[in-house]
């Protein structure tokens, strides 16, 4: 295995599943440590006739994320995500970072496996596929669940905007 | 809002980010797997310690000879091993190497034959390991990996031949196709200094290169025929 191509490949696909997952950057570049460094750890338990490279890492990542949000439910309620939020607008006004702190909150108000999905879809790129072969669920489950997600967002996106 | 709207905001993760990870999991990648490789660098070292002697002074040899057993080519040694455990700062981590097995086999100055035959509920790992204890010496590890967690793992040790440091209370001679080989039960435990273990050693030559079947729980029956099917 090419270690450093597969690590240059997956590290920005895992990475932006924690962002949009997140919402937070220093949260995911922390959550994608925990990703490679457990993969790499554990590599030898991967084995090419049961899943592909990425699918294994993202199973991985979603284990990683599941234990965050147990840990981080007790302690952070939605209205102080809001906040989190809201100080990233005012502290970088670049209109894509601000857009993107709004898509968070919206993100963040998705049921977990919404969310999840949708992570998986725009944030690390995978096919939907890929998702239904990670998540356990057929093909036209993740469709219409990220079917279902995506209107939410748009119609919530447009009463912020 | 559309795909396309829903991607944009995907980023470069930050260079500093991505350098640094980088160096943190290869840093691990070359001192983990530590008791296991402590193990066998400290069977190695006494191996090739008490080689020398054997080889070099006479006397030596003579004293050694009641702790020495052959059996079809390889040489078993029997030595008192310290009763506490090493400290840290005498203990060589050896690096390995994670590759396929095809990417071994250009590195390595010897052919790895493969078992043609694994015990129902094992398979081949992806990756080898590679250890360079030396110009002369530089095993391939090869693993089987159990699905009954009671059998544990298989692993094959292919590498130009040491002379074998064990108990020979626990070493007897038993055949592969017809050949001898040696089948010890139990191996040395670095960290207490004391032979202990369930696992099952194979050892035998096959021509100029050493072949090591081992496995805490797979019958021994299973392993001699995964030993004969080498072809």
């Amino acid at each position: 295995m090419d270690f450093e191509a597969v690590y240059q490949r997956e590290l920005p696909r895992v990475y932006n599943f924690f962002r949009y997952q997140i919402g937070d950057d220093q949260l995911a570049e922390d959550l994608t440590a925990a990703t490679f460094e457990k993969a790499w750890r554990h590599r030898e338990r991967y084995r090419t006739d049961l899943a592909s490279l990425s699918t294994w890492l993202f199973t991985i990542a979603r284990r990683i994320a599941a234990d965050h949000y147990r840990k981080a439910r007790t302690t952070v309620s939605l209205e102080e995500e809001s906040i989190v939020s809201d100080r990233h607008v005012v502290e970088d006004t670049a209109q894509r970072r601000a857009d993107f702190a709004i898509l968070a909150t919206l993100l963040a108000r998705l049921a977990e496996r919404e969310r999840e999905l949708v992570a998986l879809k725009y944030g690390a790129g995978l096919t939907n596929r890929a998702i239904a072969s990670i998540s356990g669920l057929s093909e036209s489950n993740v469709s219409t669940i990220l079917y279902r997600a995506t209107r939410q967002l748009r119609e919530q996106w447009e009463q912020e905007a | 809002m559309n795909d396309e709207f829903l991607t944009r905001f995907r980023t470069t993760p930050r260079r500093e980010f991505s350098a640094a990870l980088y160096e943190r999991i290869n840093t691990p990648m070359v001192t983990q797997r530590k008791f296991p490789l402590k193990r066998f660098t400290f069977a190695a070292a006494i191996c090739l310690a008490l080689a020398a002697a054997v080889l070099m002074t006479p006397s030596a040899r003579a004293a050694l000879q009641y702790f020495v057993r052959d059996i079809g080519g390889v040489t078993y040694l029997e030595e008192q091993v310290p009763s506490t455990p090493l400290p840290e700062s005498q203990v060589t981590i050896v690096p390995d190497r994670i590759m396929t097995l095809s990417e071994a086999q250009e590195k390595l100055p010897f052919e790895i034959s493969l078992p043609t035959w694994a015990p129902e509920g094992f398979t081949m790992g992806t990756f080898v390991r590679v250890t360079d204890f030396s110009d002369k010496y530089t095993p391939v590890y090869i693993t089987w990996y159990g699905s009954d967690t009671k059998l544990g793992n298989i692993d094959l040790i292919v590498g130009q031949p040491v002379k074998w440091q064990i108990d020979l209370d626990h070493l007897q001679e038993v055949k592969i196709n017809g050949q001898p080989a040696g089948l010890t039960g139990g191996s040395w435990n670095a960290d207490t200094g004391e032979w202990s273990g369930s696992d099952v050693t194979l050892t035998w030559l096959r021509g100029d290169i050493m072949y090591i079947l081992s496995s805490p729980g797979a019958p021994v029956e299973d392993l001699i025929r995964m030993a004969e099917s080498i072809p």
